[in-house]
């Protein structure tokens, strides 16, 4: 697997409508941030297609929606809230069936701090 | 054994002992399993699973039938699905049958419980008999992009043929079945009625919030529904009342009250106005699939409805883009718990914790996946998600405004399902990810906006199937339905002049 460039603070910050900057450099560090390792043909191939891709979405800015307040959800969604009340659950040894990687009642993850 | 019958009649049979559920579930396992090598419907046959639920069922209604008790007798009757073969898109959670949807990174996943939707269809007497074939999470729109290691499926009427995506092998194995079936399917942009289009049979699409999403594999969680796909709009209308209502489990439905779907099932449709837009019989459409569609809603005329043609704006122009910035941000955070720790594939633990994650992504996501992760990531970086996110989403909310003042007028709008007829592979092979994209046109637009929508057929071209896709206002799928069974009543194959 190609080793991943340091993470460096995107240069663009150009907004659609405008044409946007795609090249290597760019897909290589959304693909770090997506956690992802790319071939270098993915790379090159990635490219071609985000210049397309973003050139089409842009289109989005030209729809004016100054004081258009935004939708998370296509329906209106209440809150909901329940009584924090303790009820059964699956067991340990079932949340860890499906793993490869556990110790006594936890799961094993890779090491977080060098 | 008769073939095919709609579940109602099914259901008729099996209480009165003219049908045995152990039989028919047997049969429908081995067609299953005889036509899976040539099309791929099935990621799993749950034949195990399927097996015990059709002898428990029968030994009750035997049991129930030989003591003459007609309490127990009278609550089979009340299952909406007694014995009634339901297959399941594979991004559906099934309590111990493999689930991954149509994704290496989750192969081997034995889901320790089950999604709402399967509880409720079991609680109704349905029997599971398998994952169908999806593209990988959900990302397509002509099946192709299943997931490494999986097979594609192929069209029912012509094997060189995309089935449709992203619930393409349920859509494909309810047009090819000769028994009572119905499919749980699921929808982010289009893919109930996208593939029951290219397929010829019933995709619904309820509206977002109607049916619970506990232990539907996220794709994009504003986005996504679960519905129905069946042979004729009465089977999706029980499947669907079977499944829908408030969840406690899932914040996002509704306690907005479950109408009676069956019941309008051939409902007289006098009276009902149709918004027929105009746009998408034009350019860049098939002049035969226009032609179909039109002699569908002449059709519907013809029993009683008026239509006038108008314009529909944004879903149409900006569907697309706005439907793929969404779609794809919340794809990209929904997929980071797929890190081969918990469950499906994992790797040695060597290394920190973002080489192993970054490993298991890239070792185990097909192309599709990556580049959606991808597109995803981009539009929430910091720079640009006010600009593609969040802007994506206002537009979202003018949509919304846009078809809730055309349904202030019309009780329905509608269009092509798709532009085309179902491409071959060769020919989707030379699309770009954007062409490949287009196709879902007609089906973004009611998906941003949560409105439901069915897809049903009106005849074929050349061999091959058509849909006309109807939509309607949030949580009137009953209007669908009605409209659906008018429809493939009155333009169904060898009516109204199609093949």
């Amino acid at each position: 697997m190609p080793k991943q460039p340091a993470q460096q603070p995107a240069k663009q910050r150009d907004l659609p409508g405008t044409k946007i900057l795609v090249d290597e450099q760019l897909i290589t560090l959304v693909a770090r941030n997506a956690r992802l390792a790319l071939t270098p043909e993915e790379t090159k191939r990635f490219v071609v297609q985000f210049k397309e891709l973003l050139d089409a979405f842009s289109k989005v800015s030209k729809v004016p929606t100054d004081d258009v307040a935004l939708m998370i959800h296509p329906v209106p969604i209440k809150n909901v809230m329940r009584q924090d009340i303790v009820k059964p659950s699956f067991s340990v040894e079932t949340a860890l069936a499906n793993t490869q990687h556990k110790k006594d009642s936890y799961f094993k993850g890779p090491r977080i701090v060098s | 054994m008769v073939d095919a019958l709609n579940i109602a009649t099914f259901k008729q049979k099996l209480l009165c002992g003219e049908l045995d559920i152990v039989e028919h579930t047997e049969m429908i396992l081995q067609e299953a399993e005889k036509l899976n090598p040539e099309y791929h419907y099935f990621n799993v046959i749950s034949k195990d699973l399927a097996r015990m639920q059709a002898k428990e069922l029968q030994r009750e209604i035997q049991t129930s039938l030989k003591l003459k008790d007609k309490k127990k007798l009278q609550q089979l009757q009340q299952k909406k699905l007694l014995g009634v073969p339901i297959s399941v898109k594979d991004a559906i959670c099934v309590k111990g049958v493999e689930s991954t949807a149509g994704s290496r990174i989750l192969k081997g996943y034995l889901p320790p419980f089950n999604a709402t939707v399967i509880s409720r269809s079991i609680n109704e007497g349905g029997i599971i008999i398998g994952k169908t074939s999806q593209d990988e999470f959900g990302f397509g729109g002509f099946n192709v992009n299943v997931g490494l290691d999986y097979q594609v499926p192929k069209n029912p009427f012509d094997k060189n043929r995309t089935t449709g995506g992203s619930s393409g092998g349920g859509s494909g194995f309810v047009q090819l079945t000769k028994y009572t079936h119905a499919s749980l399917t699921e929808s982010t942009g289009g893919s109930i009625v996208e593939p029951a289009a290219f397929c010829g049979v019933v995709g619904l699409c309820p509206t977002y919030g109607r049916v619970s999403r506990y232990g539907l594999m996220d794709f994009a969680n504003s986005l996504d529904k679960i519905g129905a796909t069946g042979k004729a709009t009465a089977d999706v209308a029980v499947l669907l009342q079977s499944i829908a209502g408030f969840d406690q489990r899932n914040a996002t439905t509704t306690d907005i009250p479950v109408e009676d779907y069956p019941s309008f099932v051939g409902k007289p449709i006098k009276g009902l106005k149709i918004g027929v837009v105009s746009v998408a019989f034009g350019e860049g459409t098939d002049s035969f699939v226009a032609e179909r569609v039109w002699k569908g809603i002449k059709a519907l005329e013809s029993e009683g409805a008026s239509y006038e043609e108008v314009n529909l704006e944004l879903p149409i122009t900006m569907g697309v883009p706005t439907y793929y910035l969404i779609a794809t941000s919340e794809a990209s955070t929904n997929l980071a718990k797929y890190c081969g720790l918990r469950y499906g594939k994992h790797e040695p633990l060597e290394g920190s914790f973002n080489e192993y994650f970054t490993l298991v992504r890239s070792k185990n996501l097909g192309e599709e996946a990556k580049r959606r992760i991808m597109l995803g990531t981009f539009a929430r970086m910091a720079g640009y998600r006010d600009a593609c996110y969040l802007k994506a989403l206002k537009v979202r909310t003018k949509m919304i405004e846009e078809y809730k003042k055309l349904f202030t007028k019309y009780d329905v709008l509608m269009t092509p399902t798709a532009p085309i007829i179902a491409p071959k592979f060769d020919e989707i092979a030379k699309l770009t990810p954007l062409q490949h994209y287009m196709i879902d046109i007609f089906t973004v637009g009611p998906n941003i906006a949560g409105l439901p929508h069915i897809s049903v057929p009106v005849g074929k071209q050349n061999g091959m199937p058509v849909g006309a896709l109807a939509i309607a206002d949030h949580f009137k799928e009953s209007t669908l339905i009605k409209l659906g069974s008018v429809l493939e009543k009155t333009c169904g194959a060898g009516k109204c002049g199609c093949e």
